[in-house]
C-alpha cells in the first residue's frame, strides 16, 4: 500500500502530537518557517505575544487549520 | 621537562595557550568570546574549557557555509545591539503580514491582528503602510534578542517603532519582529510580528 507523506505549509495551524521542548502534546501553534525535514512552530499567548518558537518534525504535528 | 615520541612530537604536560589563538587563515578575523550564561547562539554554548584565546569565525559551527562572514562585511552570528545584517534586503514582510500577523481569521495570527488594530489602528487593508514602516525601521533599530535555531538558522528579534493610523496617529508603539537568517550572507526574512499588549 502506498503511503502519502503529509505536507505542512507555512502558516498552517498545528497541534503537537507529543511533547516538544517544554510544550506538552495538544499545544497549538502556527508554522512560521519550513525546512527540509522540520518546521519552526510559533507558540503564542492569547494576546498574540510569542511565547516560544520550537522545531518539530512533520511526524510530531497534526494540522488543524486550514 | 618534556620528552619526544619517535615521531618527534613532544609529550608531557600539555601547554594551554593563553594568548590569542591564531586564526584559521590570514583572511579570517578573530573575536572575543561572548559572555557566558546566554544560550542564544552556538558560540555562547561552547564550554569554558574550550574557550582558549579568541575564536575565529572560520571555526564557528554557526558559519555553515564555511565561507567567511567578513568577506561580505557582515558580522556573524549577529548579537544583541547590532543592526540586523543586510536589513536593507529584508524580505517576506508583506506575505507574513497578510497571511498571518494581520489576518484576523488565523487562529494564532488573529490575536496579533487584533492587537495591531486595537493599539495602532492598523488593519490588513493598511498592510503597505506597515510593510514600509517595518522596512524603514529595521534599518536603524538594534537587535534586541538572538535565538539559536540550529542547525537551520538564527532568529533575531528587532523592536521597530511604528506610528499608528487615524485616531491612533499620535501613538508610536514598538512592534516586535523576528527575522530568520540561514547563514552569514543571507537576507533576513520576517517570520513573525506582533505588539506586546
Amino acid at each position: 500500500m502506498a503511503t502519502t507523506k503529509r505536507t505542512i505549509s507555512e502558516h498552517d495551524v498545528v497541534e503537537l502530537r507529543e511533547q516538544v521542548g517544554a510544550w506538552p502534546a495538544g499545544t497549538r501553534g502556527a508554522v512560521i518557517s519550513v525546512y527540509d525535514d522540520a518546521l519552526l512552530v510559533e507558540i503564542a499567548g492569547p494576546g498574540g505575544k510569542t511565547l516560544d518558537m520550537v522545531q518539530a518534525a512533520v511526524e510530531q504535528l497534526d494540522v488543524k487549520w486550514p | 621537562m618534556t620528552s619526544s615520541t619517535p615521531s618527534g612530537l613532544p609529550t608531557g604536560p600539555r601547554t594551554v595557550p593563553t594568548s590569542p589563538a591564531p586564526a584559521a587563515c590570514g583572511r579570517h578575523a578573530t573575536h572575543e568570546w561572548p559572555a557566558t550564561g546566554r544560550s542564544g547562539t552556538r558560540i555562547a554554548r561552547v564550554p569554558e574549557s574550550r574557550r582558549i584565546g579568541r575564536y575565529s569565525c572560520r571555526d564557528s559551527l554557526t558559519c555553515r557555509e564555511r565561507s567567511c562572514c567578513h568577506d561580505a562585511g557582515v558580522p556573524w552570528p549577529p548579537t544583541i545591539g547590532q543592526q540586523l545584517p543586510l536589513a536593507e534586503q529584508a524580505w517576506g514582510i508583506r506575505e507574513k503580514l497578510v497571511a498571518y500577523s494581520l489576518n484576523l481569521d488565523h487562529e494564532v495570527g488573529g490575536p496579533k491582528a487584533a492587537g495591531f488594530e486595537r493599539i495602532l489602528g492598523i488593519v490588513r487593508a493598511d498592510v503597505e503602510y506597515l510593510v514600509e514602516a517595518l522596512r524603514a525601521g529595521v534599518l536603524s533599530a538594534p537587535i534586541s534578542d538572538v535565538r539559536d535555531n540550529a542547525p537551520f538558522s538564527v532568529l533575531c528579534e528587532v523592536r521597530v517603532p511604528v506610528a499608528g493610523l487615524r485616531e491612533h496617529r499620535d501613538r508610536v508603539v514598538a512592534v516586535t519582529t523576528s527575522w530568520e537568517l540561514r547563514h552569514a550572507d543571507d537576507r533576513p526574512r520576517m517570520v513573525t510580528a506582533y505588539i506586546k499588549g
